[in-house]
């Protein structure tokens, strides 16, 4: 990775310079991966904001880690987690997830016109998964990701990665039978 | 459909063309990481949210324990001195004795020690300078009741002491009493009045009565106030007017605007059998006369009244009576 030589050269003004590339090439990647956690695109911003910080801040180690990519994904990962989990109960009162859920059987027809789209629907459908099964599936297709990366990048163990995929493949095809066979019953 | 497999392999490009559709990582956040990254000083919101979180429920918790810990302290030690105060208040107690049954009678005073008969009606009450018969009874020993009685009155305002009975020798046991004797007692003054009992020189009881003001109401019914031979105030009551129900009267004030311009007009009502009184209309200040009239013409009240029986509905101008009527009440 070009960032992580081992260049002495590296001068002050240089880590400006390092910080852009590194904002180019991961900021968009890691803002949807952020995104894909928090469902929120303000929050998601301000972790990748953090990110990019914490980066700026470490540099000197940093810029020396091979596995760059990991490393940003994992603390991009870490840092989203840990929102959600001191949002949880602004999220539980104020957001309507869950209330979705438990309405799930009974769309809007706007959001029945906007499901119709199949990739709208699948979207949806991979952003209402619980959080363990989301993220596996984010990271192994969105992310294209192998097993191999995944668990060493959420450390976990392959087994526990495999699984995960798997149930979250059947949440996901349960969920969008489930939608299909209701459009039919309903048209 | 097509296979769960495909459309998770196009996962990438449906929620790129989707949910995540779109530029999210824009200039102006490189600008701002940029910015923030210039000045370190600038502590992020994900680092001391959480610190502030915990700082606040904590400094919260340990204002409620401390609350409730010292509140208990504090109200305990309140509790006791409104205690102390009320035992203060208790030596010179100017409540007005309970009354109490003994031989078929109603009594006022200390039951098992004094009092007389009594029972808070108009006609045994006391008014200023009125003298009543009043029949004591007392209750104790032999030895206590050695020595002539005599009864001293305190008004609850000034310490001005009179003896309303002195020198009686009092009869042997009556009405479930040890010993009794009429009486005839009058007070001076309106107001709460403290009476002490004594035989010889000791101090036997005290009954504490109210004096009551002259009842300067006619009861007689009357829906016109006349003053000087001149009508001040009539009423015209709703015809169906009866308890327990608001009703609308009208009350014609024939006095010029000038008379209440400017003033607080009050109307109480009096209930003749339990003496309550019930504000019907709430000081006011009367800016303007009745709608479309030179004066209070028309002045018009809506108000309930609790019981049936009869009512004096008192008119009173800047807390001064003012003129009243008394109506009966179905």
């Amino acid at each position: 990775m070009a960032y992580s030589t081992e260049d002495d050269n590296f001068v002050e003004n240089n880590i400006d310079d390092w910080l852009d590339l590194i904002m180019q090439e991961y900021g968009e990647r890691l803002t949807k991966l952020a995104f894909n956690y928090l469902k929120d695109w303000g929050l998601a911003q301000d972790v990748v904001q953090d990110v990019f910080i914490t980066c700026y801040n470490q540099y000197h180690k940093v810029s020396k880690i091979v596995y760059f990519k990991p490393w940003i994904f994992r603390i991009t990962i870490n840092r989203s987690k840990d929102l959600l989990k001191s949002t949880f109960i602004k999220r539980y009162i104020f957001n309507n997830n869950l209330l979705k859920q438990f309405s799930h059987k009974e769309l809007s027809p706007e959001m029945k016109l906007m499901l119709n789209n199949e990739k709208e629907k699948l979207s949806q459908t991979v952003l209402s998964l619980p959080i363990k099964y989301r993220e596996v599936i984010i990271l192994f297709y969105y992310e294209e990701m192998s097993i191999a990366e995944i668990a060493e990048l959420l450390a976990l163990n392959e087994n526990t990665v495999k699984t995960r995929l798997n149930r979250g493949r059947k949440l996901v095809k349960n969920s969008l039978e489930r939608s299909e066979l209701y459009g039919r019953t309903v048209e | 459909m097509n296979s769960m497999e495909e459309q998770l392999n196009n996962l990438r490009k449906a929620m790129d063309d989707t949910v995540l559709k779109g530029t999210h990582f824009t200039k102006e956040q490189k600008a701002k990481i940029r910015k923030a990254v210039k000045n370190p000083n600038r502590r992020n919101r994900f680092e001391w949210f959480p610190k502030l979180l915990t700082t606040v429920f904590s400094l919260v918790f340990l204002i409620i324990v401390a609350d409730l810990s010292i509140g208990e302290k504090w109200s305990g030690s309140i509790v006791n001195e409104v205690k102390d105060k009320n035992a203060e208040k208790q030596t010179q107690s100017w409540k007005e004795s309970s009354l109490f049954k003994s031989g078929g009678y109603t009594m006022i005073g200390e039951k098992q020690r004094l009092g007389f008969i009594y029972d808070n009606n108009e006609v045994l009450r006391f008014y200023p300078n009125k003298t009543q018969k009043y029949m004591w009874h007392f209750w104790g020993e032999d030895q206590e009741f050695k020595g002539k009685l005599k009864v001293v009155a305190t008004h609850e305002n000034d310490n001005e002491q009179i003896n309303v009975l002195e020198g009686i020798e009092v009869g042997g046991p009556n009405n479930g009493a040890d010993r009794h004797t009429p009486s005839l007692m009058s007070l001076p003054k309106s107001g709460m009045w403290k009476l002490d009992a004594y035989f010889g020189n000791e101090l036997f009881g005290t009954v504490f009565v109210r004096v009551y003001d002259e009842p300067k109401e006619d009861w007689k019914s009357h829906d016109e106030y006349v003053k000087d031979g001149v009508t001040l105030l009539s009423v015209a009551p709703d015809p169906f007017l009866e308890a327990g129900k608001p009703f609308g009267y009208l009350f014609h004030f024939t006095a010029s605007f000038e008379t209440f311009k400017g003033k607080e007009l009050a109307i109480y009502a009096y209930h003749k059998e339990t003496s309550e009184r019930i504000t019907a209309v709430s000081p006011t200040i009367m800016n303007e006369p009745s709608a479309g009239y030179a004066t209070l013409e028309r002045f018009t009240a809506t108000f309930e009244v609790p019981y049936s029986g009869l009512w004096r509905y008192e008119v009173v101008l800047d807390g001064e009576f003012y003129a009243d009527v008394v109506l009966f009440v179905k």
